[in-house]
């Protein structure tokens, strides 16, 4: 376990390294060593093979560069700003689901499940009080305006579906069940959390890799205790909904 | 350069950037299909490993690359006519 938490460490170091390069200096170098990463990560998962969970961590582990690689690569340019999160989601809910099926795992494992119904509610609303704090730290530009009703609710749902859902797929369905086996449960939820938050480190806001660390230990504690990640990506999908539609439209 | 709208959308500023990341993706996928094409000949449980790890990248990866191809053939079509 140690020699797995030091591989870990290393490659959230180097996942962090990439995503500063990304921002900071140059997007083409930043996805070459995101690929360096991913390919790195895919071998040591292979070499690893038998000797599960530490596989399965890697390989969970490698959806992370993957999900940078796909994002600078998508020729987002060609379609509406409002649409850009459902394309985007399109290829990551793909490497998702191949490596749930590669894994072996049911929808259950991952956390597909409608158990506890009443707290799953509770946290979900939890997106809303999320999504103001995070608007007041970002100061988003409104993702559309002037759209009819429908059209706006319609957006929201795919907004709901494409960041709250198949991010907390990603995040805390299939990488934080490998982590928490593999590393143990203060270490596996802390690990996946600094991915999230290493993640958002493209906005250059330090107080919002901070705030989203937070919501992250939140929704990854939410995730272990519940088993269910149906409430977590609803609050997900709410606070972008809240941060991109509701209240840059006030 | 770029901007992060969400974890998973990240936009470049230019075009031209966006074709070169296009491009190094495209090399990502062929880096990947041929080493998929190269461990399936071996019997090796590791490879075999290998090889269906490998899928979580080529399958998102394919869509991409689907996606840039159709964009560039509207492309061309449209400044033909």
């Amino acid at each position: 376990m140690k020699l797995e938490l030091s591989a870990f460490i290393l490659y959230l170091t180097l996942i962090a390294s990439a995503e500063i390069i990304t921002s900071f200096i140059d997007p083409s170098y930043g996805l070459l060593l995101h690929s360096a990463i991913l390919v790195s990560l895919l071998t040591l998962s292979a070499l690893w093979h038998g000797a599960n969970p530490a596989s399965s961590l890697y390989l969970s582990l490698s959806l992370a560069p993957l999900i940078r690689i796909l994002s600078l690569s998508l020729p987002l340019t060609y379609f509406p700003r409002y649409a850009w999160y459902t394309v985007a989601s399109v290829p990551v809910l793909a490497a998702a689901l191949t490596a749930i099926r590669v894994q072996g795992l049911g929808l259950r494992d991952v956390g597909l499940t409608f158990n506890n119904l009443p707290a799953q509610t509770c946290i979900a609303l939890t997106g809303v009080p999320f999504g103001v704090v995070e608007y007041f730290i970002l100061k988003p530009e409104p993702l559309a305006s002037n759209l009819p009703m429908l059209e706006y609710s319609l957006l929201a749902i795919a907004l709901i579906f494409s960041t709250g859902f198949v991010e907390e797929l990603v995040f805390r369905g299939v990488l934080q069940r490998s982590t928490v086996e593999a590393l143990g449960e203060k270490a596996g939820v802390l690990g996946v959390t600094a991915v999230f938050a290493t993640m958002h480190i493209g906005w250059l806001n330090l107080l919002d890799v901070l705030f989203v660390f937070s919501i992250g230990l939140f929704f990854a504690f939410m995730t272990l205790k519940t088993g269910s990640i149906v409430g977590v990506s609803l609050s997900h999908g709410i606070t972008n909904v809240v941060l991109f539609l509701l209240m840059p439209a006030r | 350069m770029i901007s992060t709208v969400t974890t998973t959308v990240t936009t470049v500023a230019t075009l031209a950037m966006g074709a070169t990341l296009g491009a190094l993706a495209t090399l990502l996928l062929i880096l990947l299909l041929s080493a998929k094409e190269v461990v399936t000949t071996d019997m090796g449980q590791r490879l075999v490993a290998f090889g269906r790890s490998l899928d979580v990248s080529i399958v998102p990866l394919l869509i991409v690359f689907m996606l840039i191809t159709i964009f560039k053939i509207l492309e061309i079509i449209s400044s033909i006519s």
